[in-house]
């Protein structure tokens, strides 16, 4: 008795201690913030409230009279649309059968913003970031209408054996007109018409393409509207053909980790290369030996955030 | 001849984007501090980098700090620095800046400010803060990069003293993202933290990584953790420049424990083990007397 007894009480406390000093916390990824809680873009810009003396004022910090601000715009039938503000998460939306999207956010503090907007496919896809840095007064209300998000794209393979189809894809809105352009010795047009639930899709034949590195990238006509342009997508002409996987790194320029976005560990990676001698190629974004601003704009231009 | 050189030299400038100071007062008290703002008017342009060096007379004003907090600049390669009266920095601002909106003249876009740039009145005399070398990228894609003329502003130190010091009263905590990553593009390899710090007003003074029971050490992003095993628990902490600090910390992962965590580990493993014995001696003695009885 004495001896299970004793068996007992070490083991008691010996689970005590392991629960205690061995328990294994994974954390990779943590943000301690305040999360914003606004988001803007815009085609058009109207203010419907004048700004008026603050009548609620905290004192010493600047004002904290509340503002609101409404993004509205076309991006596709069902996408997620994103709105961030200073580079963090603000809101998510949905958009409806016909690709409208609507989203208010409200209480801002006077302060400039930046706000982006972007929306992501029923694929996943995203669209090109529309971004702009917004002042904010108190006590107004502002209305971002008529923000045409970029189509997204994408591409079948990722090496082409020349002559043979590579097909261009993505979604847009609905009955929308489509340009592709595909950059290879010269810039070639092409153009296609989204479904009724904002599909596209191009059989590209690259016989007249030239071997090596080709890019293509599309932009969309919505009521009369031209949208900016899609992130471009790298795809090799040679004598293979080899099918896209889901996460490339050779169609995302800029994705130095690999990891299908364009954010701030590509930031840190590049960074730490700065001016450094022998840089990776894959990192020296412009095959220039060295890392300088230059590489860190086109790293800037392809930005996806997390 | 000479006047064709002048116009060539001269048109190897573009003036699509322009930078310009604002200072908070032109007329500087000893000991006074004030600002100048680093703006920037892309001129319907759209620009995603910015390098620029700036120049002082150190023996008339003194650099206190640069304020960041509502640049339009929002990843900073090289954080603004001093030294011997030379001022650098330079950052990017992901999706490119094409001037601020203000939602009552939309048509106008603003220029934006880059950094604050805070010093102290020293000696008496003419000060003139002069950008002598800047640079901007354009949002294209391509890494065009175009030279910004030069730009200055003259501020004079009178001999008074101060009367009215600029102060930034910033009442919210800085932001702080931070990853733990591994690449082959960076150190070897080896255990890496990834840190962004944000402050929307004042901007951040300092960031600062502890690793277990090591000393505190000053971080610049990406910064190369001591502790490869990831057995110590890393502690982030970010000031803005009214000593409001966001601490985050991310727990060991690892189970091989470092030396310091081992020592601990032994202390209390000995200690339960008494407390275990002890245990076993008393019920061993309490039914060896209840038998005598």
């Amino acid at each position: 008795m004495p001896l299970m007894y004793s068996i007992k009480y070490i083991t008691k406390w010996f689970i005590i201690a392991s629960t205690v000093l061995l328990v294994p916390i994974h954390a990779f990824a943590f943000t301690i913030t305040t999360p914003p809680e606004e988001v803007a873009i815009s085609a058009q810009v109207i203010s419907t409230t004048p700004p008026s003396p603050s009548s609620n004022s905290s004192g010493g910090g600047g004002y904290f009279v509340s503002s609101s601000i409404t993004f509205s715009g076309i991006a596709y039938p069902f996408a997620r649309v994103y709105i961030q503000q200073d580079g963090q998460a603000a809101m998510t939306v949905t958009a409806d059968f016909f690709a409208r999207f609507s989203a208010t956010i409200y209480n801002l503090p006077t302060n400039i913003y930046k706000f982006s907007v972007y929306a992501k496919d029923s694929e996943g896809r995203k669209s090109a970031s529309f971004a702009f840095p917004l002042a904010i007064t108190y006590g107004t209300t502002v209305n971002i209408n008529n923000i045409y998000l970029s189509p997204t794209i994408d591409i079948d393979k990722s090496h082409v054996a020349r002559g043979d189809s590579l097909i261009i894809f993505g979604q847009s809105a609905p009955q929308a007109s489509v340009n592709i352009s595909v950059n290879s010795n010269i810039l070639h047009l092409y153009s296609a018409t989204t479904n009724i639930i904002g599909q596209y899709s191009y059989n590209l034949d690259t016989s007249s393409l030239l071997f090596g590195p080709n890019q293509t990238k599309s932009r969309a006509m919505i009521n009369s509207q031209l949208t900016s342009f899609t992130p471009p997508l790298t795809f090799i002409v040679g004598d293979r053909n080899k099918k896209k996987e889901v996460v490339e790194c050779t169609t995302i320029v800029a994705d130095l980790n690999c990891d299908g976005k364009v954010s701030l560990i590509d930031f840190s990676i590049m960074a730490y290369w700065y001016r450094n001698t022998n840089p990776p190629s894959r990192v020296d974004l412009n095959s220039d030996g060295v890392i300088s601003l230059a590489d860190f704009s086109i790293l800037a231009f392809y930005w996806t955030g997390l | 001849m000479c006047s064709l050189v002048l116009f060539l030299a001269c048109t190897t400038y573009v003036l699509a984007s322009e930078l310009f100071f604002t200072p908070s007062a032109k007329m500087i008290g000893l000991g006074e501090e004030f600002y100048v703002d680093l703006m920037l008017d892309p001129e319907n342009t759209s620009v995603n980098g910015i390098e620029s060096t700036i120049v002082f007379p150190p023996d008339k004003i003194s650099f206190v700090r640069s304020e960041e907090g509502k640049s339009m600049v929002d990843l900073w390669i090289e954080k603004t620095k001093e030294k011997a009266g030379v001022i650098a920095f330079s950052g990017i601002i992901s999706g490119g800046f094409s001037g601020v909106i203000d939602p009552f003249y939309s048509d106008i876009k603003s220029p934006g400010l880059l950094v604050r740039l805070v010093f102290r009145g020293e000696r008496p005399g003419d000060a003139t803060i002069e950008s002598i070398s800047s640079h901007v990228a354009h949002n294209d894609g391509e890494g065009t990069t175009e030279t910004i003329l030069p730009q200055s502003v003259l501020v004079s130190v009178e001999n008074k003293t101060a009367s009215d010091s600029y102060k930034n009263i910033d009442e919210t905590k800085p932001e702080l993202v931070v990853y733990v990553i591994r690449d082959q593009n960076i150190f070897n390899n080896k255990y890496t933290l990834v840190i962004q710090a944000n402050d929307k007003e004042s901007g951040i003074r300092d960031i600062m990584v502890k690793e277990g029971g090591r000393d505190w050490q000053i971080a610049e992003s990406p910064y190369l953790l001591e502790d490869q095993d990831r057995g110590s628990t890393i502690t982030i902490r970010a000031t803005n420049h009214t000593e409001l600090s966001a601490t985050m910390t991310i727990d060991p992962t690892a189970r091989n424990f470092s030396e310091g965590s081992n020592a601990v580990l032994l202390i209390i493993f000995s200690i339960l083990l008494l407390i275990t014995l002890r245990g076993i001696y008393s019920r061993r003695r309490k039914s060896r007397e209840s038998r005598d009885i």
